[in-house]
């Protein structure tokens, strides 16, 4: 214990907790690498570049207390594979359906990238026991996979890897629910050549709750990973995506929106690497802030030299709702490579005066006009989401907006 | 039915404050049609804004009554609840928002107002194919979006559609003709004729004599610097085409 404690600089007792937390866990050389990486920087602050909107340190500690029910549109799915990640650990069926396969690991490799992902490297390194879930796709799975995350009670931390053998496709629907404590869960996802991931995020939260999610995606040579997110923000909720374009052709389209009420903080962020020529990434990020409620888009297009014919595009459109809504947003490409086509556009604004006065003439009262242009605003970044959850999610944008007038 | 009574606006705030509306008097029956005309700039789509209560244009003196009940007093839903209609000059793209879903909440949301109950889908939905079938717009058309992509001429059938869905009261139509071909002027102006009734009155807003071969008038009034300087029967619009409004202006001055 008074090795770890060296292992920072000025530990705050929220680390000093996470600390300890660790030590009670089976010791091994993995969890110590990710619990190192995660202790290098510590609870990142504003002074940490890109954690300079969200300051988790200084949104800890979050309440043990907080809503124990919160709900998920995912649950109209179909017949899914569901798997369970809560307070009693990880909860999976029995029996799996052909191409898909389950294997509960207690010594995984260290997280990719941990350096630069403190919160993801504390979530592998306090992962329950046994510590990692590996799931393989390795033919046709008829139904879809659904991870739910539900945090409650003070700490909650949880990793999962899945693993696409090559030429194989799955959706997979991840709700991720904080109804109070601490949180950082990690997801992995590696797609061997021509595989396919379709990626649906859901997340909602309680205002006890400071709530991490990270996952880490390895596209190989036209592997390709679709990513829609609908997200509501917690105390402090961060959403951090990293896709790595390993092979030539690969596609990741990482689309998503937020709606963001008072007190609740939002931190969407995202870094694209093309290591490989001819990949092609695309975003469309849009949300809506009220008063006293903060959004936070952070994307990064990375591209090497050798990426040549990259084709990226990165938009985030933000709508602040009435004054006292903040809207952070740092979109940055870097490139290296001089045959590319990558370009960004963001904007924050108001609604159109001239559109809510049209629904108003026409007989729509005011705040069934601003909640019926805001869906209107945001719908296009959720037209991705597969078609079996694409009216609930809008559903339930649409009843948050009625809620929030 | 429509009653403006020395009416006073203006637009702006502070020292970009200016006075649009300058005493306005005018009074349109039910079962009337009655023209607006007017050079660039008399104040045209302000009375229409003003009428229909956008915020931005302030009331600084003056009544407007529709059937008795005090039009200024009201919130824009609340006019058009009341029965007030605007087709705009320039109608506004809602991406994201479908024609027949943006039609039926606002029937259903003026039929609330009202306490009426709301229409059923199948009703909606046969009423919709109905006018949208007299106004050649495709059950394509209504499908996309309000006005995004829709040519000049679309977007006027579109208001009249709406107006024909809606059944108002009282249409004020704001230079209704602009951007419209001779082929679209006719099926809009149809659709405006169609609408004519006994209880129901017209403001017509324009700046060429052209739409009201199609829309004749009962009455045509000539609007400058704010105020009403001219009315007459039919003949004055045209004369107003031969003379342009420099003749009568000076007259009225």
């Amino acid at each position: 214990m008074a090795a770890l404690k060296e292992l920072f600089r000025n530990p705050s007792p929220v680390e000093l907790d996470l600390a300890e937390a660790y030590t009670r866990l089976p010791r091994h050389g993995q969890r110590e690498r990710n619990f190192e990486a995660f202790a290098a920087t510590g609870l990142p602050t504003r002074r940490v570049e890109t954690w300079k909107y969200s300051d988790l340190r200084n949104a800890l500690p979050a309440s043990g207390e907080g809503v124990v029910e919160l709900t998920t549109p995912f649950s109209a799915l179909e017949n899914p594979v569901e798997i369970v990640f809560d307070e009693r650990g990880v909860t999976a069926p029995e029996s799996l359906p052909a191409g898909l396969k389950l294997s509960l690991v207690a010594d995984p490799r260290a997280l990719g990238g941990a350096e630069d992902l403190p919160v993801a490297a504390l979530g592998a390194a306090l992962a329950s026991n046994p510590s990692t879930v590996q799931l393989e796709v390795t033919g046709k799975v008829e139904r879809p996979l659904h991870l739910v995350f539900r945090a409650t009670g003070k700490g909650h931390f949880h990793r999962v890897s899945v693993l696409f053998r090559e030429g194989t496709e799955l959706s997979v629907f991840e709700s991720h629910l904080a109804g109070s404590g601490f949180s950082s869960c990690v997801t992995e996802y590696a797609l061997e050549a021509d595989a396919k991931l379709e990626r649906t995020m859901y997340q909602a939260a309680s205002l006890s709750a400071v709530q991490v999610f990270t996952a880490i995606v390895n596209l190989a040579a036209r592997a390709q990973i679709k990513q829609t997110s609908l997200g509501f923000g917690a105390k402090l909720c961060r959403n951090e995506t990293r896709v790595m374009h390993n092979g030539a052709e690969a596609r990741a389209e990482l689309n998503g929106a937020y709606l963001i009420a008072d007190s609740y903080h939002y931190d969407q962020t995202s870094h694209v690497r093309h290591s490989m020529p001819d990949c092609e990434t695309g975003q469309l990020v849009k949300g809506a802030v009220k008063d006293g409620g903060r959004a936070v888009f952070q994307g990064k297009f990375f591209v090497a030299r050798k990426a040549q014919k990259t084709a990226a595009e990165m938009t985030h459109n933000a709508l602040i709702l009435e004054n006292g809504g903040e809207v952070n947003a740092k979109p940055e490409l870097e490139i290296y490579a001089d045959d590319v086509e990558c370009a960004h556009g963001n904007t924050v604004g108001a609604l159109d005066d001239d559109a809510l006065f049209y629904l108003r003439q026409r007989g729509i009262p005011e705040v069934q006009a601003r909640a019926m242009l805001t869906q209107a605003f945001i719908a296009d970044a959720l037209d991705g989401a597969p078609e079996s959850v694409r009216e609930t999610l809008l559903e339930t944008a649409h009843s948050w907006l009625t809620d929030h007038q | 039915m429509l009653k403006i009574e020395n009416l006073a606006a203006e637009v702006g705030e502070g020292d970009d404050t200016k006075q649009l509306i300058k005493g306005l008097s005018l009074e349109v029956p039910a079962g009337e049609v009655h023209a607006i005309m007017g050079p660039n700039g008399a104040g045209k789509s302000t009375l229409s804004y003003v009428l229909t209560g956008r915020d931005g244009y302030e009331v600084t003196g003056g009544s407007v009554t529709l059937k008795g009940e005090d039009l200024l007093e009201m919130e824009p839903e609340e006019r058009a609840a009341a029965g007030v209609f605007l087709s705009f000059q320039y109608p506004v793209e809602i991406p994201g928002v479908p024609v027949m879903t943006f039609v039926r909440t606002a029937m259903n949301a003026q039929r609330k107002l009202r306490g009426e109950p709301e229409i059923s889908a199948p009703d909606f939905l046969k009423k919709a194919r109905e006018i949208g079938g007299k106004l050649k717009l495709t059950p394509e058309m209504l499908k996309r979006p309000v006005n995004v992509g829709f040519s000049g001429g679309e977007k006027k059938r579109l208001e009249i559609f709406q107006m024909m869905m809606l059944e108002p009261d009282f249409l004020i139509l704001d230079e209704t003709d602009s951007g419209l071909d001779i082929d679209a002027l006719k099926v809009v102006s149809d659709g405006v004729n169609a609408l004519r009734s006994p209880d129901r009155g017209m403001l017509v807003i324009t700046h060429y004599q052209r739409l009201l071969d199609h829309i004749q008038p009962d009455k045509v009034h000539v609007l400058a610097d704010g105020k009403i300087i001219a009315t007459g029967g039919p003949e004055l619009a045209l004369r107003l085409e031969k003379e342009g409004y420099d003749g009568v202006l000076s007259e009225a001055a």
